[in-house]
């Protein structure tokens, strides 16, 4: 008997033991933060993360038909819708709605353009809250540098985005005045975090910032997929474009120019170069693969007749595309009409690899963009050593994609203006790029001008946003 | 810690016990109502465990010190107290209890007698289940028996599962399920079906083997169970032996089963198709080509233009182009899925002991074909219950159950997801054009049937092994094991623990054949799913007992670890190269996968009970529990209730009042918590499943929430129970449960990088009344006559929400969740009815602030249309039995709930779905014609872009009902009969349930889950059963 008790007061004792143990408990398919991220190689995989949802947003939940995307697609036809030269033929209501500029503070589109930069930038913020305490073997310094060169670069550049789509453009507005930038993400917050509104001067000086300590931990070296050196110095340039600090923008464009290993795309190859990965002027391009697009919601099912047909060529872009019918760009476009609602004239820049419309690598800055960068900024009275005139840089691309083209000897805003257009439609850049210049875009949709100040140029912020932190202020007329 | 252990080992060592010299005495024990020996009669000397129970003829033989006091005891019966004297002999006579004041009862970690219980509980006996036998499951035997217990079965498929609910609805995101405990340790539930096919684990057990259920209502009951009571438990225990002679059972039963209602579900015939195919065409041209059904349209009220209508509507009606074929036939599809189920069902049981072992042992089969052919449920088990006395203080006994079961059926959608699935049996009732016949004049299926891509709904409802089947099944193990061992160390103080191992494999197989409706893409799709779960239970209790004078304490103190591990296996083969084997290897991998969750439980007990002379009691309860669920910073949670009853009837002052039995009033309070169903949903996390290009890719999904905590419940309970003239108990309750601390997906700035995140937020009130009677109307030597009732009422308001913001959640934002309302209140466009000028529908603009009426659906602003829980409910039984014959018929009511009727959405669909889906029956002559008709269903508009038929309060239907839920009428065979048969006791029995049902919607079939949401699935069924019982 007292044997037994002693036997059952000890199993007892044996029991109370490893209570913490018993109730820590982890799933098998994910980890925690501190366990998930313990070597420059998990640090590679984390910042994959934030590539990934850049073109794959789905948050996790094993569930990829979320019907809006970021850089797949939804961010690219934004500028081109809402600046004219493309518009929609059927609607499907997918991202045609930005060419009516239809939406409110309740929409989807406002919710969608905040959250997934936000939230990509949140995954930024969490992996930079450790990535110091990391353990760096030697030999990976160089590895580690970039990734979290990587890291800067990419949180710059979704402060940027989100500033275009939700603050006026400093060119448009009092740089100091409160309340006028987006909310600046900067630190891992706590889930009670009520954001407020910086300045535009705090937002652009922050995304600067960014800019620059992204340009001292990154490698020069050509890394498909991955933001390096010379893309990060091409954003350093158009933002710089954007302040209308000339001098910087034509530095940073004259760098990239002179110094990186890209080159124009030529005449005999610029109808070939698209739905290739990894092509002579692309600086930096986020990578689809069949099972990470935008689907679609991607760019290439908005840009064909034989997927949502709403990004097609407004008169006025195709007017403006083909007027010289040396130019290689004007062939660039076929009339496609596989379902007759959908019929127009569409740009080929989205073939799909693969005879896949979902993949299709959108690329965020390529070298011709940096030339126009170049000769913008020195029209503006720019300044940088080993500078050309701003014609050189026009004359440049020209040369490249008409046949027979002789050299100008001066160019004016508007002919730097028009080329952008020619040269880089569908990707991304029309609206801002008139607005930022003062000058208004033509909505075919709403049949009139639109100007930088009319309200619906920028979006409402969210109103679940609004609602969660009662002093972001929300943007007027919404 | 250290101090309760020293405290315990004192416990233990500290006293010890010496007898007095012995002597022998014998007896017989009968029954004082027809004189009957009493087996199994506990003999017991009082303040000691010294005793025995009564052999098969009532006698026992004990050897007793002088001068004890023997107590002889038996449930049901009044004990009895007879001092040892110089005689040796002792003759006892046993008076029967008066039903329901002191039955011995099945409690959190122990057994009490209900005149000292003072918490809300109560048991049911398997003897008042009997009749409802063709249930699948524990659960669904429960209806309309309990106060405060609510029961629905969800669909009328074999295995399908069941819902029960305690006092309303204790949760908003979390568990609203009660605690099952099966003989001492919690088991594992819940449903474990996919694809909309419900399968319930519960099923598994066999209800034959159930020797009664309690259910714990109130803290005082409860909070023993801590962290996981806030919605009640349910205790379940199993038959044991009895000494004496061993005694068999067999027991048979065969039913047949139809759907309950014949008017649910049912369609149009063929000529009002044709008809209504018409006119919705005269509306599609009047909507798309002549503009002509508004009053602003240009050619509304125009002869002419309905002329051209009309014209336009007898265009090629049989070109196929509206899905409109020439009439060949009037068939009632309904009738072609929905027959005649069956079902059998065989039990075998042995149980006997000596006063050493005892032992239970039986095997059950049970099968049952549904309504549908091809969907059936069949259920193999087999239990050994097992318990020996190896001395005086050592007791110690298994309990094993080994189960398999086989559930075919098909892809219904009872899982509340939106849209209508093809190839559902019921979406084809519907889908199956009426003017069609099944088979072609030479005898093959008709292949023209349907008018979705279904062909035929007898290519899928008929597997046969075809290339165009597609068929669910589910094939479950299960092995539930028990073990304990009770040491009565002291006569004062016991101790006690209990292992449970219950292992529980699911297979569900999910096959679509190269041919059939969905399985066509893939070129054949095989599924297989395996779910895991195993439970893991040790609990080690201490019981002390001691009465001092009139003083009467039980201190209860002990210890309870759990683990819980979940494991899945998903995997699937598509491009099948033959239909003949499904098996996966016959086709090319599609997708695998596989995952575990686990989680742990680790609780502390005490409870202490004490009463004075049996009229003043006191019981307080505490438990710690901690869990892996939660955050580290609130991982440990306490719950304590404290509770108090008086016996009046036991005071002086009315113990001469003959006619009052029994009187007690008690008084409860105390807390229960109930842990989020999310295993890890404290944890920050990263998912490791993405890629970037040909690289992994990992991010943050989750952040984490270091406070998460249980959500908690704040129960007050107030109750009486009166006996009157030994004819009438009754029991009367007031609950009041607070809920708070509720998981809510709380929307966070998409700056932390997160939409939202589980914190404790919500808060939800629960009350109502509960009354109990139970009346023995009359009771002579041959004839006696029992009638129970009960009621409750039910109201579950929201407290608090989020920033006080409603939510809007299901299908469209179709439930409202505001403070102040009803939990599942449902809030949509109100629907006002058809306008008889132009027979178009019509909605109120904005129904909370005007009368004002739109024809456009989409400009009505949603209001609250209803709630779906009911106001009050419940259930009457009456018993009759005279000269061996019992009738006993169950009916239950409730009343004030609503239902959302989803596939009534696709069967009043207005024309929208024209050339896809036939109507309901009721729309039947009851759509509008011409002006002047007074109408429930608009004129048809073919495809009408304005969707009249959209969600609105037109699709909320009462739930009101009155239900015949069983009637059995039982014969037993004579004694005198019997026993030439070398038998003890024949049974015979015929009964029915779901065989009669009033309900103020009875196009519909009114049991429905606690949300109200009906679902596209299988109707429930009415069954007779023919049955046989036989003693031997």
């Amino acid at each position: 008997m007292k044997k037994l008790i002693f036997i059952l007061a000890a199993g007892f004792a044996l029991l109370f033991q490893g209570c913490q143990d018993f109730l820590e408990q982890s799933p098998s398919d994910a980890l925690p933060t501190t366990e998930a991220i313990t070597s420059v190689t998990d640090l590679g995989y984390a910042v994959n993360g934030v590539y990934t949802g850049m073109i794959d947003f789905d948050l996790g939940l094993g569930d990829n038909t979320e019907p809006y995307s970021y850089y797949g697609g939804d961010f690219i036809a934004y500028a081109d819708l809402k600046g004219g030269d493309l518009d929609f033929t059927a609607s499907n209501n997918q991202i045609s709605p930005m060419a009516r500029f239809e939406h409110g503070a309740e929409s989807d589109f406002a919710e969608h353009f905040w959250q997934i930069p936000y939230t990509l930038i949140g995954r930024i913020n969490d992996i930079l809250s450790i990535v110091d305490d990391l353990n760096v073997e030697s030999g990976e310094e160089d590895a580690y540098n970039d990734l979290k060169g990587q890291l800067f670069a990419l949180r710059a550049l979704m402060h940027f985005d989100v500033a275009r789509l939700f603050a006026k453009l400093p060119a448009n507005a009092d740089l100091n005045a409160v309340n006028s930038g987006i909310p600046i993400a900067n630190e891992k917050y706590p889930v009670d975090y009520e954001p407020t509104r910086a300045t535009l001067q705090q937002t652009y000086t922050f995304i600067k910032d960014d800019l620059s300590t992204a340009l001292g931990l990154l490698s020069r070296d050509e890394n498909l997929g991955k933001i390096n050196y010379w893309a990060t110095k091409g954003l350093l340039a158009r933002v710089h474009l954007y302040l209308e600090e000339n001098n910087d923008a034509l530095s940073a464009a004259q760098d990239v120019i002179s110094n990186s290993p890209y080159s124009l795309y030529t005449i005999d190859n610029y109808l070939k170069v698209w739905g290739v990965e990894g092509a002579s002027e692309s600086m930096f391009e986020i990578l689809t693969t069949p099972g990470h697009s935008s689907q679609r919601n991607s760019i290439g099912y908005y840009t064909h007749s034989s997927g949502y047909g709403e990004c097609a060529f407004s008169d006025q872009g195709y007017e403006l595309l083909t007027e010289n019918a040396n130019d290689i760009r004007s062939q660039l476009i076929e009339w496609e009409d596989d379902e007759p609602e959908k019929e127009g004239y569409y740009t080929q820049k989205y073939p799909g690899r693969d005879g896949n419309l979902f993949l299709n690598n959108p690329i965020v800055i390529r070298l011709s963009e940096v030339y126009l960068i170049a000769a913008e900024a020195k029209l503006k009275g720019g300044t940088a050593s080993g500078a050309s005139e701003a014609q050189w840089y026009i004359n440049e691309i020209r040369k490249n994609r008409i046949t027979g083209y002789s050299d100008v000897s001066a160019v004016t805003l508007d002919d730097i203006l028009t080329e952008r257009r020619k040269e880089l439609v569908a990707e991304g850049h029309r609206c801002w790029d008139a607005w930022r210049n003062g000058k208004s875009v033509y909505s075919p949709s709403l049949n009139r001008d639109i100007e930088a100040d009319f309200n619906r140029a920028i979006l409402p912020i969210p109103k679940r946003e609004t609602d969660i932190s009662s002093a972001l202020e929300q943007n007027p007329g919404y | 810690m250290k101090k309760l252990l020293l405290l315990v080992l004192a416990l233990f060592i500290g006293v010890s016990s010496v007898f007095a010299q012995a002597k022998q005495i014998s007896g017989t024990v009968r029954a004082a109502q027809d004189n009957s020996p009493i087996p199994g009669v506990s003999v017991v000397v009082k303040g000691s465990t010294l005793g025995t129970i009564t052999d098969a003829d009532g006698k026992f033989t004990l050897n007793v010190p002088a001068n004890e006091v023997l107590v002889f005891s038996f449930v049901g019966m009044k004990s009895k107290e007879i001092p040892v004297t110089s005689v040796s002999v002792y003759n006892v006579t046993l008076e029967s209890e008066v039903i329901g004041v002191d039955e011995v009862m099945v409690v959190a970690y122990g057994t009490t007698k209900r005149s000292s219980f003072t918490g809300s509980a109560q048991k049911v006996d398997a003897d008042e289940l009997v009749g409802v036998t063709t249930s699948e499951s524990v659960d669904k035997m429960l209806a309309g028996k309990v106060s405060g217990v609510r029961v629905s079965s969800t669909t009328g498929a074999p295995g399908a599962s069941g819902e029960i609910q305690i006092r309303g609805v204790g949760s908003i995101n979390a568990s609203t399920r009660p605690l099952y405990v099966i003989d001492g340790v919690p088991m594992e539930t819940g449903t474990y079906g996919y694809q909309g096919f419900s399968s319930d684990i519960l099923s598994t057990l066999n209800p034959e083997d159930v020797k009664s259920i309690t259910i714990l209502k109130d803290a005082a009951a409860a909070s023993l169970y801590g962290s996981r009571a806030a919605n009640g438990v349910v205790l379940i225990t199993t038959k044991s032996g009895e000494a004496g002679k061993t005694k068999f059972t067999f027991k048979t039963t065969f039913g047949a089963s139809k759907t309950a209602m014949n008017k649910v579900y049912q369609h149009m015939g063929a000529d009002q198709y044709l008809d209504y195919v018409n006119d919705a065409l005269i509306g599609a041209y009047l909507y798309y080509y002549e503009p002509g059904l508004y009053p602003n349209d240009p050619g509304y009220n125009d002869p002419e233009v309905l002329a051209r209508a009309m014209a336009y509507a007898q265009e090629d009606p049989d070109d196929g182009k509206w899905g409109i074929k020439t009439p060949s036939a009037n068939t009632n599809w309904r009738d072609v899925i929905y027959k005649t189920g069956k079902n059998q069902d065989y039990q075998f049981s042995a149980s006997g002991g000596s006063d050493k072992t005892n032992f239970y042992t039986s095997v059950g089969y049970n099968q049952i074909d549904g309504i549908i052919i091809g969907s059936d449920f069949e259920r193999y088990t087999g239990r050994l219950n097992l318990s020996h006395k190896s001395n005086k203080w050592l007791e110690f006994g298994v309990k094993q159950l080994l189960s398999h079961t086989i559930q075919n059926g098909f892809g219904d959608q009872s899982d509340q997801e939106q849209g209508i699935n093809n190839a559902s049996p019921l979406s084809m009732a519907f889908t199956m054009n009426p003017t069609q016949p099944v088979y072609n004049e030479d005898g093959s299926l008709n292949q023209d049937a349907g008018m979705s891509n279904v062909r035929n709904a007898l290519e899928i409802l008929n597997p046969t092994g075809a290339s165009t089947d597609q068929t669910y099944s589910v094939k479950r193990y299960r092995s539930l094991s028990n073990a304990n061992v009770n040491m009565q160390i002291l006569p004062v103080l016991s101790l006690r623990s209990t292992f449970g191992l219950d292992y529980s494999n699911s297979k569900t197989f999910i096959w679509w054949a190269p041919e059939s409706v969905d399985g066509e893409v893939y070129n054949g799709l095989g599924q297989l799913l395996t779910y895991t779960t195993i439970a893991k239970n040790a609990s080690f209790v201490g019981d002390f007992k001691k009465d001092f004078d009139k003083h009467n304490l039980q201190l209860i103190g002990g210890y309870e670890a759990e683990g819980l591990t979940y494991e899945t296996i998903e995997s699937s083969a598509e491009k099948y190269s033959t239909y003949k084997l499904p098996e996966l290897s016959n086709g090319q991998p599609l997708t695998v996968g596989s995952e575990t969750a686990s989680s742990n439980l680790m609780s502390f007990i005490g409870n202490a009970n004490y009463n004075f002379d049996n009229k003043y009691y006191a019981s307080a309860s505490i438990r710690s529990d901690g869990s892996s669920r939660l955050g580290a910073n609130n991982r440990w949670g306490t719950f304590w209730s404290a509770s108090a009853a008086w016996r009046l009837s036991q005071e002086d002052f009315l113990s001469n009042a003959e006619w009052m039995d029994d009187f007690k009033v008690r008084a409860s309070y105390g807390t229960n918590g109930t842990l989020p169903i999310d295993y890890y949903a404290h944890l920050g996390l990263y998912s490791f499943s993405s890629a970037y290009g040909p690289e992994s890719a990992i991010y943050t999904i989750q952040p984490d929430n270091t406070d998460l905590s249980w959500e908690k419940s704040y129960n007050m309970n107030f109750g009486f129970e009166l006996g009157l003239f030994s004819k009438l108990t009754t029991t009367v309750e007031y609950y009041h449960k607070k809920s708070k601390d509720l998981l809510m997906q709380v929307p966070l700035s998409y700056l932390t990088g997160f939409e939202t995140s589980w914190q404790n937020i919500g808060e939800l009130t629960n009350k109502g009344i509960e009354i109990e009677l139970h009346s023995t109307n009359i009771s002579t030597r041959k004839f006696r006559w029992d009638t129970d009732f009960n009621f409750t009422t039910i109201s579950a308001i929201v407290d608090k929400l989020p920033n006080g913001s409603d939510i809007l959640s299901g299908d469209g934002g179709m439930y409202l969740l505001r403070e102040g309302e009803s939990i599942n209140t449902f809030y949509l466009p109100e629907w006002a009815g058809v306008n008889p000028d132009n027979g178009m529908a019509q909605f109120y603009l904005d129904p909370e602030n005007s009368d004002e009426l739109t024809y456009y659906r989409a400009l009505a602003k949603p209001a609250i249309q209803g709630k779906a829980i009911p106001d009050f409910m419940g259930g009457i039984t009456n018993s009759l039995s005279y000269n061996g014959f019992e009738l006993s018929f169950l009916f239950t009511y409730q009343f004030g709930g609503n239902l959302f009727d989803y596939p009534g959405y696709f069967f009043h669909h207005d024309g929208v779905r024209l050339g896809t889906f036939n109507l309901a029956k009721e729309v039947e002559n009851n759509w509008w014609k011409q002006p002047g008709d007074i109408v429930d269903n608009p004129r048809p508009v073919g495809w009408n872009g304005d969707r009249p038929d959209r969600w609105s309060s037109r699709h909320v239907l009462s739930t009101d009902h009155i239900r015949l839920k069983d009637i059995t009428l039982s014969y037993t065979l004579p004694k005198s009969i019997v026993q030439k048969m070398y038998m003890n006791n024949v049974r015979l029995m015929v009964s029915g349930n779901n065989i009669w049902t009033w309900a103020k919607e009875d196009t519909i079939e009114p049991e429905v889950t606690l949300n109200g949401y009906r679902t596209v699935d299988t109707p429930i069924t009415k069954n007779f059963l023919f049955g046989i019982n036989v003693e031997f």
